[in-house]
C-alpha cells in the first residue's frame, strides 16, 4: 500500500518543485515522503484536490503556507492589479490551475503503468477534510522554500466509493 | 486579425491566455468554461482558431472537438491542458485537434506552437522576439 501512495506521491512532488522553480522561480528544497498526516494543519490553506482513478481511487490534496501562496498567486498574475471583486475567484482558481498543472504534468507517464483519469479540482482552502476518513492511508511531503512551505498529500480513502465533496 | 475562442474552466488560464493571445495581435472574440458553451459559441461566432483545454465539468474538451468538428470540418483547434498522457493525446487528435500544447503556458510556447501547427496564420500574428525552437510542442499537425 505504502509504495502504491509513495508511487504517486513521488512524482507529484518533483513536479511541484519544478512548479516552483522552474516555473515560477522559487527556490524550494523537497522533503521526504511520509506515511502519516502532517502534525500541524492550521495554516494549510488555499488547498484544492483532484481525484485519480486507475486501478483504485486516489485524492491528490495540494496546499500552502499562506506567505508562499501569495508569490505562488502573484507569479501567476504577473503583477497585475485585481479587483477585489475578482480576487477571491481567481485565488481558488490559481489553487485548483496549479494542482491541476503538478498532478497532470507529473502523471504525464502514469506510475501504475495503466492509463488514469484525472477529475477536475476542487478548491477545499483548508487541507483537513481530506483528512476526515480516519481509516483512509495517507502519504505526504512538503516542500519548503523561503517563503513558507507547499504541503503535498495523496490519500486512498478506506470506503470503495468516495465521494470528495463530504 | 486572427479571431480566437477561448475553452478553459479555469478563469486564471482563460486570463493568462487572453493576455498572450492580444500580445501576438489576435482578437479574442469571447470565453467559453465548458465544452457545451465552446459547441455554442464555436458555431455562433466562427472563430478563426479555438484554444481548449480538456478536463473540465459538463462536457469534455474531447467531446467539445468532436461536435465542433462535426459542424465545421475547417474549425483550427488546439488543445491546451495540463494531462500529457499519450492516451489524451492521441484522442485529441482523432477528435479533430491540430495541436496539444502542455500546460503551463507562457508566452513563448504559445507563440511558437502555434507558428508551427498553424503556420497558414503565422503572418496574422503580430511579430515578436523570435520564439524559441527548442519549446517541446507535444503534437503539432499541419496537414
Amino acid at each position: 500500500m505504502e509504495n502504491e501512495l509513495f508511487g504517486m506521491l513521488e512524482p507529484i512532488r518533483d513536479r511541484a518543485a519544478k512548479f516552483l522553480d522552474a516555473d515560477l522561480d522559487i527556490r524550494s528544497k523537497i522533503g521526504e515522503l511520509r506515511s502519516e498526516v502532517f502534525s500541524d494543519t492550521s495554516n494549510i490553506k488555499n488547498s484544492s484536490l483532484i481525484a485519480i482513478t486507475s486501478n483504485s481511487s486516489l485524492f491528490v490534496a495540494i496546499g500552502y503556507d499562506s506567505q508562499l501562496f501569495d508569490i505562488v498567486a502573484g507569479h501567476c498574475l504577473n503583477g497585475e492589479e485585481v479587483s477585489e471583486d475578482e480576487l477571491v475567484e481567481l485565488r481558488e482558481s490559481i489553487s485548483s490551475e496549479a494542482i491541476n498543472i503538478i498532478v497532470g504534468n507529473a502523471l504525464q507517464t502514469p506510475p501504475t503503468g495503466v492509463a488514469i483519469n484525472i477529475s477536475t479540482p476542487l478548491y477545499i482552502d483548508e487541507i483537513d477534510s481530506v483528512f476526515k476518513d480516519k481509516l483512509a492511508r495517507v502519504a505526504t511531503t512538503t516542500i519548503d522554500t523561503l517563503f513558507g512551505s507547499m504541503y503535498i498529500a495523496v490519500v486512498k480513502p478506506n470506503t470503495k466509493t468516495a465521494n470528495i465533496r463530504s | 486579425m486572427i479571431k480566437v475562442l477561448i475553452v478553459d474552466d479555469s478563469l486564471i488560464a482563460r486570463r493568462n491566455m487572453e493576455k498572450f493571445l492580444k500580445n501576438l495581435g489576435c482578437e479574442v472574440m469571447d470565453q467559453a468554461k465548458n465544452g457545451v458553451e465552446a459547441v455554442e459559441k464555436a458555431a455562433r461566432l466562427k472563430p478563426d482558431l479555438i484554444t481548449m483545454d480538456i478536463t473540465m465539468p459538463d462536457m469534455d474538451g474531447i467531446e467539445a472537438v468532436k461536435l465542433i468538428k462535426q459542424n465545421d470540418a475547417n474549425a483550427k483547434i488546439i488543445m491546451a491542458t495540463s494531462h500529457g498522457q499519450e492516451q489524451m493525446v492521441l484522442s485529441s487528435i482523432k477528435a479533430g485537434a491540430r495541436g496539444y500544447m502542455l500546460k503551463p503556458v507562457t508566452q513563448d510556447k504559445l507563440q511558437a506552437v502555434l507558428e508551427k501547427t498553424f503556420p497558414e496564420l503565422k503572418q496574422g500574428f503580430k511579430a515578436r522576439k523570435s520564439s524559441s525552437d527548442d519549446i517541446e510542442v507535444l503534437y503539432s499537425n499541419d496537414n
